[in-house]
């Protein structure tokens, strides 16, 4: 009996020695993700109407990450969940900074060319990623749409199957060591998970570094441009190829994971500065000509961030979020795109479609003479 | 209190109007240089039609510029089937060393600057006359479009623009850009041809100040080039260039036209004989028609060598087509309310009699008097008739002499300027 109660205190020292490890990423009690049978009677409300999930989880991934609220998150018996698919009638008004599916779900906004559509079967809109620089790996892999089951080889991270979130979240990992949930923190190596669980193959052993701000930019996208309340992106203007790898990567920041599929929008394909043969991503912004004036630097160096179009940074952490560094920071894929969704055509931040006469004009944050 | 009460009333009535005024103009205060422009105007500006069929609206980027050299994974026509320079939808500029320029990809502006000399991209097309219509009132004048000007006889060589551009104004002009980026900026370029009274709509920029432009600030224009010495010429329509206003109006009409002169010198004050311009590099300051003082008094209205103007200076497009011309050295086909033809320089010009090499009267005579057989000759007594028309053999061509920075006659010091 003593020896049971010297057990028991052990256990519990071990316990509260690792605690914080058990508060990092996702938090809360098991039972709000995983159910062991699969099998509760009466059946929980938000849990998933198929299943048995992998993982013994309750629901599949746009399950969980579905909310009728319009924000950023919403909260899962204390844990804070991200929300990638608003389900409310209207549009969001409030989303995540990488946007919302709800632009695109069957039902609800139904328009392909606002987001990546991620839905079984629903993507009507392209036969494969534009800008595709792979092309070999079968019409349901990844590389050529998101809403179909990838039917090749696992690609070490067990593929077969997949579709969907995990076309891009190749390797999600909820209980990765990254930072607490709710709080902000670095996130820069595959024990952490990967930024955003953005991961290349398993073979790279390579994925995406960034800052993960606590609350996913809530109130954005009515972010006043100077705050520091967001994320922070990397890039790399030296990289010359696509991907993580390929034709030597671009990088270890989100350009470079877009590129895996959209390779030829990359420095492999984009051209060299004077002129691009299309738009740079992961370029820096030059502190010259109209650029010199950009985020309203005024020719100081120093611009206002603006959550609208994120910059990303050489390195992180930055020195300032509140400030761009005009010679210094660089444009990348998402300053002007949104990867889930958004309100407007090919997944803008911004209406860029229906300006001028309408519209918003994001482009003359840089192009500060075109307006 | 009673007069405080009606103070308050028109105090009030000016704000009501303040506001209205802000609500009505106020867009246009916001607008910037661009959405000013002629293509990125949102009611007549660039609008694609293949691009119109996304719904990008009227003087969006999208119409000429293609991000990702696609649009939703697939190219709009023109389907070039490459990434083209400063993210176009084709290449900038074929090479074509000369006209005709059989093919709008030769240049990429001829894809809309076409109006119906080729298929324009452009919903609806446009016209774009030259000179001598827009600013002369020439109507008769028969180029529609820049495609049609640069293929006509005589015209500015886009390919050695383009190789200028690229030596002498490298901090803007790239390998890649545009022949016409030199002289306009597309980003700023307005529709002068809708306003040709006011330069403030001015469509052109200088290659030395490529990022402004030219001809709508203090200063650029041709009366402060020559302040009070530039007298427009006649427009064909009636009043004088570049709107028919009053000719008598010395200064008004200067004002509404830009200084063409310090705009054309950024290029042609070079020596530019390696581009088979041989007179230059001309400067105007040493030829009469531009500031050097005048010394004969052959000239007709509006020049008026009794007025009170002691010197004319001219501005370059009162002879010139900016573009092309059937005329040789880009010579308008209208010239101070006149037709003017001289196709080769060569011909029997006005006055016919089968003598050759008399076809500059067509031109010279717009201005000047006595030029024809039965005219009192303006040349000095000293030069002699056999000088310019010597027995049993074809008169001298006019160009012989007079030409941008001659004063010398065969070799023989002039002593003075002879153009």
């Amino acid at each position: 009996m003593e020896a049971k109660k010297v057990y028991l205190i052990i256990f519990l020292i071990i316990v509260c020695l690792f605690s914080r490890h058990a508060l990092a990423k996702v938090k809360g009690l098991c039972s709000n993700c995983h159910t062991m049978h699969f099998s509760q009677t009466p059946w929980p409300t938000g849990w998933g109407s198929s299943g048995p999930n992998p993982a013994l989880l309750v629901n599949d991934c746009v399950g969980c990450h579905s909310s009728s609220s319009s924000s950023t998150y919403y909260d899962l018996g204390g844990c804070e969940v991200p929300t990638v698919l608003y389900t409310g009638a209207g549009q969001p008004t409030s989303y995540l900074a990488g946007g919302n599916f709800w632009w695109v779900k069957a039902g609800l906004g139904g328009e392909d060319t606002k987001g990546h559509n991620v839905f079984l079967g629903e993507d009507d809109s392209l036969t494969e990623a534009p800008g595709n620089s792979v092309g070999s790996c079968g019409t349901d892999a990844c590389h050529i749409n998101l809403s179909e089951q990838y039917s090749g080889p696992d690609m070490v991270f067990v593929l077969n199957g997949k579709y969907g979130c995990q076309g891009c979240h190749l390797n999600v990992k909820h209980h990765a060591n990254d930072h607490p949930n709710g709080e902000s923190g670095l996130v820069d190596s595959a024990d952490k998970g990967w930024y955003r669980f953005l991961s290349g193959h398993g073979f790279t052993g390579e994925g995406v570094k960034g800052y993960e701000y606590k609350d996913w930019e809530a109130g954005h996208p009515n972010l006043a441009p100077g705050g520091i309340a967001h994320n922070e992106y990397i890039g790399d203007a030296t990289a010359t190829g696509y991907g993580f790898l390929q034709a030597g990567g671009a990088g270890d920041g989100v350009t470079a994971f877009c590129t895996g599929c959209h390779g030829n929008f990359s420095h492999g394909g984009q051209g060299s500065s004077s002129p691009w043969e299309m738009h740079p991503s992961d370029a820096v912004i030059p502190n010259s000509g109209e650029y010199a004036n950009a985020f309203g630097a005024n020719g100081t160096g120093t611009g206002t961030y603006d959550p609208l179009v994120p910059v990303a940074r050489t390195s992180l952490p930055s020195s300032d979020p509140s400030q761009v560094h005009i010679g210094t920071d660089l444009v990348q894929c998402l300053s002007c795109h949104r990867p889930h969704g958004s309100p407007y055509f090919k997944l803008m931040r911004w209406d860029y479609k229906n300006w001028p006469g309408g519209g918003d004009d994001k482009c003359s944050v840089c192009h500060t003479i075109k307006n | 209190m009673i007069q405080d009460s009606g103070f308050r009333i028109q105090d009030f009535s000016l704000i009501i109007s303040l506001s209205f005024g802000l609500l009505i103009y106020g867009h246009m205060a916001m607008a910037g240089p661009y959405t000013d422009s002629a293509h990125g105007n949102s009611t007549y500006g660039v609008n694609r039609t293949a691009t119109a069929g996304f719904v990008y609206a009227t003087g969006n980027c999208a119409h000429c510029h293609e991000q990702h050299a696609s649009i939703g994974g697939s190219e709009p026509e023109p389907a070039s089937g490459n990434a083209s320079p400063f993210c176009l939808f084709a290449d900038n500029f074929s090479g074509a060393t000369s006209n005709p320029y059989n093919n709008q990809s030769d240049d990429f502006c001829f894809y809309c600057h076409c109006y119906t000399d080729s298929v324009s991209l452009q919903t609806p097309s446009f016209t774009n006359y030259d000179y001598s219509h827009t600013f002369g009132g020439y109507t008769s004048s028969t180029p529609a479009s820049i495609y049609a000007a640069f293929n006509q006889t005589f015209y500015h060589n886009l390919y050695d623009i383009q190789d200028f551009a690229k030596i002498n104004f490298s901090s803007f002009f790239k390998s890649d850009s545009n022949p016409c980026v030199a002289c306009h900026n597309p980003h700023l370029a307005k529709r002068n041809k809708e306003y040709p009274g006011a330069p403030g709509y001015t469509a052109i920029s200088k290659p030395t100040a490529h990022a402004e432009l030219w001809g709508d600030s203090a200063g650029e224009t041709m009366n402060d080039y020559a302040p009070s010495f530039y007298q427009a010429p006649y427009r064909y329509s009636g009043g004088c260039e570049p709107d028919g206003g009053t000719c008598s109006d010395l200064t008004g009409q200067a004002q509404k036209t830009p200084d063409y002169v310090t705009f054309c010198q950024d290029c042609h004050s070079y020596n530019m004989t390696g581009y088979g311009l041989s007179h230059t590099p001309i400067n105007w300051n040493m030829d009469k028609h531009g500031k050097t003082a005048r010394t004969g008094t052959n000239i007709k209205l509006p020049y008026d060598v009794n007025g009170t103007v002691s010197n004319y200076v001219l501005s370059c497009l009162d002879c010139h087509e900016p573009h092309g011309a059937l005329n040789i050295f880009l010579i308008r086909p209208e010239v101070n309310n006149g037709e003017v033809t001289v196709l080769t320089g060569t011909g029997e010009g006005p006055c016919g009699g089968g003598r050759i090499n008399k076809e500059w009267v067509y031109l010279c005579e717009r201005c000047h008097e006595g030029l024809r057989a039965d005219g009192n000759h303006p040349h000095p007594t000293h030069l002699g008739c056999l000088t310019c028309h010597p027995h049993g053999a074809d008169y001298r061509l006019c160009t012989d002499c007079h030409y941008h920075g001659s004063n010398s006659i065969d070799g023989n010091p002039y002593g003075e300027p002879l153009f």
